[in-house]
């Protein structure tokens, strides 16, 4: 009788304290902690990104050596090239680059490229202590092989080029060997250039 | 101690990660559901974690006079059912676990309302309070008048006013009281609903109380699908929002045919939780986008 009587007052005072009496918690134990043994690995929760497009443009000049009856000149020359870095794993700086493209330069030179490398100054979205860590100085080794027109002839060749700078400015200098009818004519150049693969932490 | 650290780095250097199993073993399920959400050891680590996370379930009819009262104002082809579902997982390390609940007939064919305002004053046969209109100056004509002011330097004052604008706003709990006086109190009743994280401690885990209002003639037994979301976060610190890993567990749980769901439920659950383990039907899907169809024709939204 008495607790109708608490029950009622209480209701008219507070419906929603009765409410919360009438209906009590639902019976669930305490939950137990699960914890790590020892510190966690840092791998899998990296960006999984490893394999990043890449696609970049360069202008500069083209150099020619002298032959025995013209005197050494200098030629605008542009690349268009597209591939792709491959991280070495997900937090790695370092990877391989591989990209195919067309060079023109003003000596009527047209050349398509199949490059292959190594580059070093890869960003990252975090390192293995979850830190930031942005993209930094990088360093790459391309060697393309070359076929097309130049010397008004049909050409093949080879052009090793180092590529260094950060990610939207970076200076290329190549060297590039033209076979042509049987003749080898050396070239130097050297572009401004790009080397910021796509979904890289810049 | 030394082989272990040069394997590791062997490993790390040739772009293998850490052995699934051994995350697993060691309890580092950040890394492992990672893994797992990249294809690796998926089953190893889904096992796992149904182990680990021990979900707890536990589901009552809610019978109290003040309920009856309210859910029998209305004729209806059957009488309304409130019923609550509880669950709960253990604290894992991780950054976050969700729970989910639907209930339904295993048939598909019929399904349980989650409680809100529109499910309340449905049961009840009440009518939800008008919306009630405001005035406000927080309006897209007033943010360019004060734009033009500071870039005038007020000059544009002396040709300009602000106008107030009228807007449509929620009615007050008053109104709600005063117009769906059953539907406040069971309102008031279930408003606890939802998920309540454990103490963190750094991990995660939770505990979800959810209420259900069931009427239907449909003699299929109800049954209750319960997901489980276990993430991680990608590390990327300088997102606000990063990216995030994710396993996912389901199971279906019988709850009992309506017409003898509070018995049922207390023959099954009675006082105490069951492990969902125990409770759990083997190899049969929830048919939760049927339940999303039956619970739209009855209360479209």
């Amino acid at each position: 009788m008495l607790r109708s009587c608490c029950v009622a007052a209480l209701l008219a005072w507070s419906p929603s304290a009765v409410a919360q009496e009438l209906l009590a918690s639902p019976p669930l134990p305490a939950p137990r902690v699960v914890a790590e043994r020892g510190a966690s690995p840092t791998y899998y929760r990296l960006s999984p990104r490893v394999m990043l497009p890449v696609f970049r443009g360069g202008f500069g000049a083209q150099f020619r050596s002298a032959p025995d009856d013209a005197a050494a000149s200098v030629a605008f020359t542009f690349d268009v090239m597209g591939g792709v870095v491959a991280r070495f794993d997900r937090a790695s700086r370092h990877g391989l680059i591989a990209e195919v493209g067309y060079t023109f330069s003003g000596f009527s030179q047209h050349l398509a490229s199949l490059g292959l490398g190594a580059m070093t100054g890869l960003g990252a979205l975090a390192d293995r202590d979850g830190r930031a860590r942005a993209a930094g100085f990088r360093v790459a080794l391309v060697t393309r092989f070359l076929a097309g027109v130049s010397y008004d002839r049909t050409a093949v060749g080879v052009r090793t080029g180092v590529i260094v700078g950060g990610p939207f400015y970076a200076v290329e200098i190549a060297h590039q060997v033209l076979f042509v009818d049987g003749d080898d004519h050396n070239e130097l150049r050297l572009t401004f250039t790009t080397l910021q693969p796509f979904g890289e932490a810049p | 101690m030394k082989t272990r650290a040069v394997t590791a780095l062997a490993l790390l250097a040739l772009g293998c990660g850490p052995a699934v199993t051994t995350l697993v073993a060691d309890r580092h399920y950040r890394e492992a559901v990672c893994a797992a959400h990249d294809g690796r050891g998926r089953g190893l680590v889904e096992r796992a974690l149904d182990d680990d996370a021990n979900l707890q379930v536990h589901a009552q009819v809610i019978e109290t006079a003040m309920v009856r009262e309210a859910l029998s104002r209305h004729e209806r082809v059957a009488p309304v059912t409130l019923f609550r579902v509880s669950a709960q997982s253990d604290v894992l390390p991780l950054d976050a676990i969700e729970l989910s609940a639907a209930v339904g007939t295993i048939d598909g064919g019929a399904a349980a309302l989650p409680v809100r305002w529109d499910t309340l004053v449905w049961a009840t046969g009440e009518r939800l309070p008008p919306r009630r209109t405001a005035q406000t100056y927080l309006t897209g004509g007033n943010l360019l008048r004060a734009g033009a002011a500071v870039a005038t330097l007020g000059v544009s004052l002396l040709f300009t006013d602000f106008r107030p604008d009228t807007v449509s706003v929620d009615a007050t709990p008053a109104d709600y009281a005063r117009t769906a006086p059953y539907a406040t109190r069971l309102h008031t009743l279930t408003e606890r609903a939802g998920c309540r994280p454990h103490d963190p401690g750094g991990g995660a885990g939770v505990r979800c109380e959810w209420f259900f209002l069931y009427a239907s003639p449909s003699r299929s037994p109800l049954t209750m699908a319960l997901t489980a979301r276990f993430i991680s976060n990608r590390l990327d610190p300088e997102r606000r929002d990063p990216t995030a890993c994710m396993v996912t567990r389901g199971a279906l749980v019988m709850l009992g045919r309506a017409d003898t769901l509070a018995a049922e439920l207390d023959a099954r659950f009675g006082e105490r939780s069951r492990p969902l383990r125990e409770v759990a039907m083997e190899g049969v899907d929830a048919p939760i986008s049927e339940w999303e169809q039956a619970a739209s024709i009855i209360m479209p939204r």
